[in-house]
Protein backbone atom coordinates (compact mmCIF):
# COMPACT_ATOMS: atom_id res chain seq x y z
CA UNK A 1 0.00 0.00 0.00
CA UNK A 2 1.29 3.19 -1.01
CA UNK A 3 1.01 6.09 0.92
CA UNK A 4 0.29 9.43 -0.65
CA UNK A 5 0.01 12.97 0.37
CA UNK A 6 -1.11 15.91 -1.95
CA UNK A 7 -1.70 19.35 -0.99
CA UNK A 8 -3.30 22.31 -2.46
CA UNK A 9 -3.85 25.96 -2.53
CA UNK A 10 -7.43 26.59 -3.41
CA UNK A 11 -8.58 30.18 -4.90
CA UNK A 12 -9.20 32.19 -1.85
CA UNK A 13 -11.93 34.48 -3.54
CA UNK A 14 -14.32 31.71 -3.63
CA UNK A 15 -16.65 31.55 -1.44
CA UNK A 16 -16.70 29.25 1.75
CA UNK A 17 -18.85 26.49 0.01
CA UNK A 18 -17.16 26.91 -3.21
CA UNK A 19 -13.93 26.12 -1.72
CA UNK A 20 -15.39 22.98 0.26
CA UNK A 21 -17.00 21.65 -2.77
CA UNK A 22 -13.29 21.98 -4.32
CA UNK A 23 -12.07 19.68 -1.67
CA UNK A 24 -15.14 17.79 -1.98
CA UNK A 25 -14.77 16.71 -5.59
CA UNK A 26 -10.67 15.23 -5.03
CA UNK A 27 -12.30 13.84 -1.67
CA UNK A 28 -14.85 11.70 -3.76
CA UNK A 29 -12.66 11.06 -6.70
CA UNK A 30 -9.87 9.39 -4.65
CA UNK A 31 -12.43 7.39 -2.74
CA UNK A 32 -14.50 6.22 -5.53
CA UNK A 33 -10.76 4.78 -7.25
CA UNK A 34 -10.85 3.22 -4.19
CA UNK A 35 -8.13 5.11 -2.20
CA UNK A 36 -8.04 4.61 1.62
CA UNK A 37 -8.35 8.34 3.02
CA UNK A 38 -5.76 8.51 6.09
CA UNK A 39 -6.12 12.45 6.85
CA UNK A 40 -7.91 15.88 5.92
CA UNK A 41 -6.12 18.70 6.75
CA UNK A 42 -7.36 22.22 6.27
CA UNK A 43 -4.51 24.69 6.69
CA UNK A 44 -6.84 26.90 6.15
CA UNK A 45 -5.96 30.77 4.67
CA UNK A 46 -2.58 32.15 4.92
CA UNK A 47 -0.29 34.84 2.87
CA UNK A 48 2.08 33.58 -0.37
CA UNK A 49 5.29 34.01 -0.21
CA UNK A 50 5.09 35.51 -3.34
CA UNK A 51 1.84 35.94 -5.76
CA UNK A 52 0.55 33.35 -7.87
CA UNK A 53 -1.91 34.29 -10.75
CA UNK A 54 -1.76 37.88 -9.30
CA UNK A 55 -3.50 36.53 -5.59
CA UNK A 56 -1.50 37.48 -2.24
CA UNK A 57 -2.99 34.73 -0.65
CA UNK A 58 -4.64 31.20 -0.39
CA UNK A 59 -6.44 28.29 1.25
CA UNK A 60 -3.98 24.88 1.72
CA UNK A 61 -5.67 21.72 2.10
CA UNK A 62 -4.41 18.46 2.61
CA UNK A 63 -5.23 14.78 1.42
CA UNK A 64 -3.31 11.89 2.81
CA UNK A 65 -4.32 8.71 1.71
CA UNK A 66 -3.61 4.93 0.73
CA UNK A 67 -3.91 3.26 -2.52
CA UNK A 68 -2.75 0.14 -3.56
CA UNK A 69 -0.72 1.24 -7.08
CA UNK A 70 0.50 4.82 -7.74
CA UNK A 71 -1.89 5.01 -11.22
CA UNK A 72 -4.37 7.21 -9.71
CA UNK A 73 -1.82 9.91 -8.88
CA UNK A 74 -1.83 11.01 -12.59
CA UNK A 75 -5.80 11.37 -12.90
CA UNK A 76 -5.43 13.26 -9.55
CA UNK A 77 -2.53 15.42 -11.16
CA UNK A 78 -4.53 16.03 -14.10
CA UNK A 79 -7.59 17.11 -12.62
CA UNK A 80 -5.90 19.26 -10.44
CA UNK A 81 -4.30 20.92 -13.50
CA UNK A 82 -7.72 21.74 -15.45
CA UNK A 83 -9.39 22.96 -12.27
CA UNK A 84 -9.46 26.30 -12.22
CA UNK A 85 -9.97 26.84 -8.75
CA UNK A 86 -6.86 25.22 -7.96
CA UNK A 87 -3.84 27.68 -7.83
CA UNK A 88 -0.98 24.84 -6.68
CA UNK A 89 -0.52 21.52 -5.96
CA UNK A 90 1.88 19.05 -4.80
CA UNK A 91 1.88 15.17 -4.55
CA UNK A 92 4.21 13.65 -2.80
CA UNK A 93 5.07 10.23 -1.91
CA UNK A 94 5.41 9.35 1.77
CA UNK A 95 8.16 7.06 3.13
CA UNK A 96 8.18 4.83 5.98
CA UNK A 97 9.64 7.82 8.13
CA UNK A 98 7.23 10.12 6.68
CA UNK A 99 4.21 8.01 7.60
CA UNK A 100 5.11 8.02 11.28
CA UNK A 101 6.00 11.51 11.24
CA UNK A 102 2.14 12.60 10.57
CA UNK A 103 1.34 9.89 12.54
CA UNK A 104 3.29 11.34 15.43
CA UNK A 105 1.88 15.00 14.38
CA UNK A 106 -1.81 13.70 14.64
CA UNK A 107 -1.16 11.71 17.85
CA UNK A 108 0.20 15.54 19.02
CA UNK A 109 3.52 13.79 19.74
CA UNK A 110 5.61 16.11 17.82
CA UNK A 111 5.74 19.59 20.08
CA UNK A 112 6.46 17.97 23.40
CA UNK A 113 9.64 19.47 23.61
CA UNK A 114 10.04 19.90 27.65
CA UNK A 115 8.35 16.21 28.11
CA UNK A 116 11.67 15.05 26.66
CA UNK A 117 14.20 17.00 29.05
CA UNK A 118 12.03 16.31 32.67
CA UNK A 119 11.74 12.42 31.78
CA UNK A 120 14.58 11.24 30.29
CA UNK A 121 15.04 9.70 27.06
CA UNK A 122 12.69 7.52 26.41
CA UNK A 123 10.45 10.39 24.71
CA UNK A 124 9.96 10.98 20.71
CA UNK A 125 13.58 12.92 20.70
CA UNK A 126 12.15 14.29 17.68
CA UNK A 127 10.35 16.79 19.64
CA UNK A 128 13.28 18.17 20.77
CA UNK A 129 13.86 20.48 17.58
CA UNK A 130 10.40 20.33 16.13
CA UNK A 131 8.84 22.00 18.90
CA UNK A 132 9.39 25.30 18.48
CA UNK A 133 8.76 24.86 14.67
CA UNK A 134 5.64 22.90 15.49
CA UNK A 135 3.49 25.76 16.73
CA UNK A 136 3.37 26.83 13.46
CA UNK A 137 1.69 23.89 12.69
CA UNK A 138 -0.68 23.81 15.80
CA UNK A 139 -2.66 21.32 13.99
CA UNK A 140 -1.89 18.89 16.72
CA UNK A 141 -4.89 18.55 19.03
CA UNK A 142 -3.35 16.89 21.47
CA UNK A 143 -0.89 19.42 22.04
CA UNK A 144 -3.47 22.47 21.55
CA UNK A 145 -5.72 20.78 24.46
CA UNK A 146 -2.69 20.72 26.76
CA UNK A 147 -1.68 24.16 25.59
CA UNK A 148 -5.27 24.99 26.64
CA UNK A 149 -5.02 23.35 29.86
CA UNK A 150 -2.39 24.56 31.61
CA UNK A 151 -3.04 27.88 30.28
CA UNK A 152 -6.11 28.47 32.03
CA UNK A 153 -4.55 28.17 35.83
CA UNK A 154 -1.66 30.44 35.06
CA UNK A 155 -3.66 33.74 34.29
CA UNK A 156 -0.30 35.99 34.67
CA UNK A 157 1.67 33.72 32.02
CA UNK A 158 2.89 36.28 29.05
CA UNK A 159 0.88 36.37 26.63
CA UNK A 160 2.84 34.13 23.68
CA UNK A 161 1.88 32.41 20.78
CA UNK A 162 4.65 29.79 21.45
CA UNK A 163 3.08 26.23 22.47
CA UNK A 164 6.33 25.09 24.60
CA UNK A 165 5.53 28.11 27.44
CA UNK A 166 1.79 26.06 27.66
CA UNK A 167 3.82 22.42 28.01
CA UNK A 168 6.43 24.21 30.43
CA UNK A 169 4.46 24.82 32.91
CA UNK A 170 2.25 21.70 32.30
CA UNK A 171 5.15 19.47 32.53
CA UNK A 172 6.28 21.10 35.54
CA UNK A 173 3.24 20.40 37.13
CA UNK A 174 3.19 16.71 36.59
CA UNK A 175 6.89 15.92 37.39
CA UNK A 176 6.27 17.83 40.53
CA UNK A 177 3.64 15.32 41.08
CA UNK A 178 5.91 12.63 39.82
CA UNK A 179 5.63 9.83 41.99
CA UNK A 180 2.03 9.68 41.71
CA UNK A 181 2.05 9.92 37.52
CA UNK A 182 5.65 8.91 36.12
CA UNK A 183 5.01 7.52 32.61
CA UNK A 184 1.80 9.49 32.07
CA UNK A 185 3.80 12.70 30.48
CA UNK A 186 5.91 10.50 27.90
CA UNK A 187 3.33 8.46 26.46
CA UNK A 188 0.08 10.18 25.36
CA UNK A 189 -2.04 13.02 25.04
CA UNK A 190 -5.52 11.65 25.99
CA UNK A 191 -4.41 10.28 29.33
CA UNK A 192 -2.75 12.65 30.27
CA UNK A 193 -5.15 15.61 28.92
CA UNK A 194 -7.03 14.85 32.71
CA UNK A 195 -4.40 15.12 34.54
CA UNK A 196 -2.72 18.67 33.93
CA UNK A 197 -6.18 20.22 34.67
CA UNK A 198 -6.03 18.65 37.85
CA UNK A 199 -2.23 18.94 39.03
CA UNK A 200 -1.78 22.45 37.47
CA UNK A 201 -4.58 24.08 39.47
CA UNK A 202 -2.74 22.80 42.37
CA UNK A 203 0.80 23.14 41.73
CA UNK A 204 -0.12 26.66 40.71
CA UNK A 205 1.76 28.72 43.80
CA UNK A 206 4.71 26.08 43.33
CA UNK A 207 5.39 27.09 39.08
CA UNK A 208 7.18 30.65 40.09
CA UNK A 209 8.45 30.98 36.66
CA UNK A 210 6.29 32.83 34.44
CA UNK A 211 4.48 34.86 37.73
CA UNK A 212 7.64 36.61 39.21
CA UNK A 213 8.66 39.45 37.18
CA UNK A 214 11.93 38.76 35.51
CA UNK A 215 14.97 41.04 35.35
CA UNK A 216 15.35 41.77 31.56
CA UNK A 217 18.33 39.74 30.78
CA UNK A 218 17.85 40.23 27.17
CA UNK A 219 20.41 43.37 27.97
CA UNK A 220 23.02 40.41 27.78
CA UNK A 221 24.37 40.53 24.70
CA UNK A 222 24.30 36.98 22.67
CA UNK A 223 20.88 37.06 24.93
CA UNK A 224 17.55 37.85 22.58
CA UNK A 225 13.81 37.33 23.26
CA UNK A 226 13.62 34.15 22.42
CA UNK A 227 16.69 32.82 24.60
CA UNK A 228 15.44 35.40 27.65
CA UNK A 229 12.15 33.11 27.18
CA UNK A 230 13.65 29.59 27.10
CA UNK A 231 15.55 30.88 30.54
CA UNK A 232 12.63 32.04 31.78
CA UNK A 233 11.10 28.67 31.63
CA UNK A 234 14.13 26.77 33.19
CA UNK A 235 13.83 28.88 36.34
CA UNK A 236 16.83 31.46 35.42
CA UNK A 237 14.77 35.02 35.75
CA UNK A 238 17.45 37.35 37.09
CA UNK A 239 20.98 38.27 36.53
CA UNK A 240 21.87 36.99 39.82
CA UNK A 241 20.13 33.57 38.54
CA UNK A 242 22.28 33.29 35.81
CA UNK A 243 25.51 34.30 37.17
CA UNK A 244 25.03 31.67 39.44
CA UNK A 245 24.48 29.16 36.89
CA UNK A 246 27.41 26.55 35.45
CA UNK A 247 28.29 27.10 32.17
CA UNK A 248 27.62 23.40 31.83
CA UNK A 249 23.97 23.64 32.66
CA UNK A 250 23.86 26.81 30.74
CA UNK A 251 24.63 24.42 27.95
CA UNK A 252 22.93 22.06 28.55
CA UNK A 253 19.82 23.59 28.09
CA UNK A 254 20.79 25.20 25.05
CA UNK A 255 21.42 21.84 23.77
CA UNK A 256 18.51 20.30 24.94
CA UNK A 257 16.03 22.88 23.88
CA UNK A 258 17.90 22.12 20.25
CA UNK A 259 17.09 23.90 17.25
CA UNK A 260 18.97 27.90 16.98
CA UNK A 261 19.81 27.34 20.61
CA UNK A 262 21.95 24.83 20.87
CA UNK A 263 24.41 26.96 18.19
CA UNK A 264 24.64 29.73 20.30
CA UNK A 265 27.65 30.58 22.87
CA UNK A 266 26.76 31.25 26.38
CA UNK A 267 30.90 31.74 27.47
CA UNK A 268 30.24 35.04 28.60
CA UNK A 269 26.90 35.06 29.85
CA UNK A 270 27.81 34.64 33.12
CA UNK A 271 30.37 37.38 33.17
CA UNK A 272 28.45 39.41 32.01
CA UNK A 273 25.13 38.85 34.22
CA UNK A 274 27.96 39.11 37.67
CA UNK A 275 28.27 42.39 36.58
CA UNK A 276 24.58 43.20 36.09
CA UNK A 277 23.63 42.28 39.17
CA UNK A 278 26.43 44.34 40.88
CA UNK A 279 24.61 47.11 39.03
CA UNK A 280 28.04 47.74 36.77
CA UNK A 281 26.35 49.12 33.55
CA UNK A 282 29.62 51.02 32.88
CA UNK A 283 31.79 48.01 32.73
CA UNK A 284 29.19 45.69 31.17
CA UNK A 285 29.07 48.20 28.58
CA UNK A 286 32.89 48.25 28.27
CA UNK A 287 32.66 44.64 28.37
CA UNK A 288 30.20 44.74 25.69
CA UNK A 289 32.09 46.83 23.35
CA UNK A 290 34.66 43.94 22.72
CA UNK A 291 32.55 41.20 22.52
CA UNK A 292 30.51 40.49 19.14
CA UNK A 293 27.69 39.07 19.85
CA UNK A 294 28.27 38.16 23.06
CA UNK A 295 31.43 36.04 22.12
CA UNK A 296 35.01 37.10 22.76
CA UNK A 297 36.76 37.59 20.04
CA UNK A 298 40.87 37.71 20.61
CA UNK A 299 42.65 40.50 19.48
CA UNK A 300 44.00 40.08 16.07
CA UNK A 301 47.23 42.38 14.22
CA UNK B 1 55.19 42.59 31.93
CA UNK B 2 52.94 43.61 29.16
CA UNK B 3 49.23 42.88 29.86
CA UNK B 4 46.95 40.62 28.48
CA UNK B 5 45.57 43.39 25.50
CA UNK B 6 49.00 44.57 24.69
CA UNK B 7 49.58 40.95 23.34
CA UNK B 8 48.97 40.62 20.14
CA UNK B 9 49.12 37.17 17.81
CA UNK B 10 49.57 36.87 14.26
CA UNK B 11 47.12 34.00 14.22
CA UNK B 12 43.78 33.47 16.52
CA UNK B 13 45.20 31.40 19.81
CA UNK B 14 41.52 29.75 20.05
CA UNK B 15 41.88 28.72 16.57
CA UNK B 16 40.26 24.85 16.55
CA UNK B 17 38.36 25.46 20.09
CA UNK B 18 35.32 26.84 17.69
CA UNK B 19 32.50 25.49 18.79
CA UNK B 20 31.66 21.68 17.84
CA UNK B 21 29.39 21.36 14.51
CA UNK B 22 26.83 18.48 14.53
CA UNK B 23 23.93 17.71 11.94
CA UNK B 24 21.14 18.34 14.49
CA UNK B 25 18.62 15.46 12.66
CA UNK B 26 21.50 12.86 13.36
CA UNK B 27 22.17 13.65 16.90
CA UNK B 28 18.12 14.23 17.98
CA UNK B 29 17.30 11.50 15.82
CA UNK B 30 14.88 12.98 13.39
CA UNK B 31 14.29 11.22 10.27
CA UNK B 32 11.98 12.66 8.28
CA UNK B 33 11.67 16.56 7.40
CA UNK B 34 8.12 18.01 6.79
CA UNK B 35 8.10 20.69 3.96
CA UNK B 36 4.88 21.91 5.21
CA UNK B 37 6.64 23.69 8.46
CA UNK B 38 8.31 27.34 6.91
CA UNK B 39 9.19 28.28 10.27
CA UNK B 40 11.73 25.02 10.70
CA UNK B 41 12.57 25.88 7.37
CA UNK B 42 14.00 28.85 7.71
CA UNK B 43 16.65 27.89 9.71
CA UNK B 44 18.18 26.45 7.08
CA UNK B 45 17.82 29.88 4.99
CA UNK B 46 19.51 33.07 4.75
CA UNK B 47 18.12 36.77 4.99
CA UNK B 48 17.51 36.45 1.10
CA UNK B 49 15.88 33.25 1.40
CA UNK B 50 18.76 31.26 0.14
CA UNK B 51 19.09 27.73 1.12
CA UNK B 52 22.77 27.52 3.44
CA UNK B 53 25.86 25.75 2.59
CA UNK B 54 26.12 22.78 4.42
CA UNK B 55 29.54 24.12 6.08
CA UNK B 56 27.05 26.32 7.88
CA UNK B 57 24.51 24.78 8.72
CA UNK B 58 26.47 21.87 10.08
CA UNK B 59 23.68 18.75 8.05
CA UNK B 60 25.45 15.61 7.21
CA UNK B 61 24.96 14.88 3.29
CA UNK B 62 21.68 12.83 3.89
CA UNK B 63 19.88 15.46 5.34
CA UNK B 64 21.11 18.49 3.50
CA UNK B 65 19.80 16.82 0.77
CA UNK B 66 16.06 16.20 2.22
CA UNK B 67 16.16 19.79 3.55
CA UNK B 68 17.12 21.19 0.11
CA UNK B 69 14.54 19.31 -1.39
CA UNK B 70 11.69 20.16 1.79
CA UNK B 71 12.86 23.75 0.71
CA UNK B 72 12.41 23.27 -2.67
CA UNK B 73 8.95 22.13 -2.19
CA UNK B 74 7.83 24.52 0.23
CA UNK B 75 8.90 27.42 -2.82
CA UNK B 76 6.58 25.49 -4.99
CA UNK B 77 3.78 25.50 -2.92
CA UNK B 78 4.26 29.43 -1.58
CA UNK B 79 5.49 28.77 1.80
CA UNK B 80 8.37 29.71 1.48
CA UNK B 81 10.10 32.64 -1.02
CA UNK B 82 12.02 32.01 -3.74
CA UNK B 83 14.01 35.47 -3.56
CA UNK B 84 13.33 38.15 -1.09
CA UNK B 85 15.57 40.58 1.04
CA UNK B 86 14.91 40.53 5.23
CA UNK B 87 13.44 37.24 5.06
CA UNK B 88 13.98 37.10 9.10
Amino acid sequence: MRQYEVTFIVDPVLSGDEIKSAVKTYNDLLKDEGCEIVNLDNLGLKQLAYPINKRNSGVYHTIEFKTENGLIIQKLELSLRRDERIMRFLSVYLDKYAIKFNEDRRAGKIGKKESVIKNGANAKPKEDVKAEKSSANGKSSGSNNKAAAAKTPETTTPATTKTTTGNVTETRTVTETRTVKDPVVVSTTTAAAATPEVKASEATPEVKAPEATPDDLSKIEGIGPKTLELLNNNGILSFEDLAKSSQSRIKELLTTAGGAFATMNPSTWSEQSQLASEGNWDELKALQDKLDGGIEKKEEE
Amino acid sequence: MASRDDIKFLSNPNLGSAKKKYCRFKKFGIRHIDYKDPDFLAQFVNEQGKILPRRISGNSLKYQKKVAVAIKRARHLALMPYLTDLYK
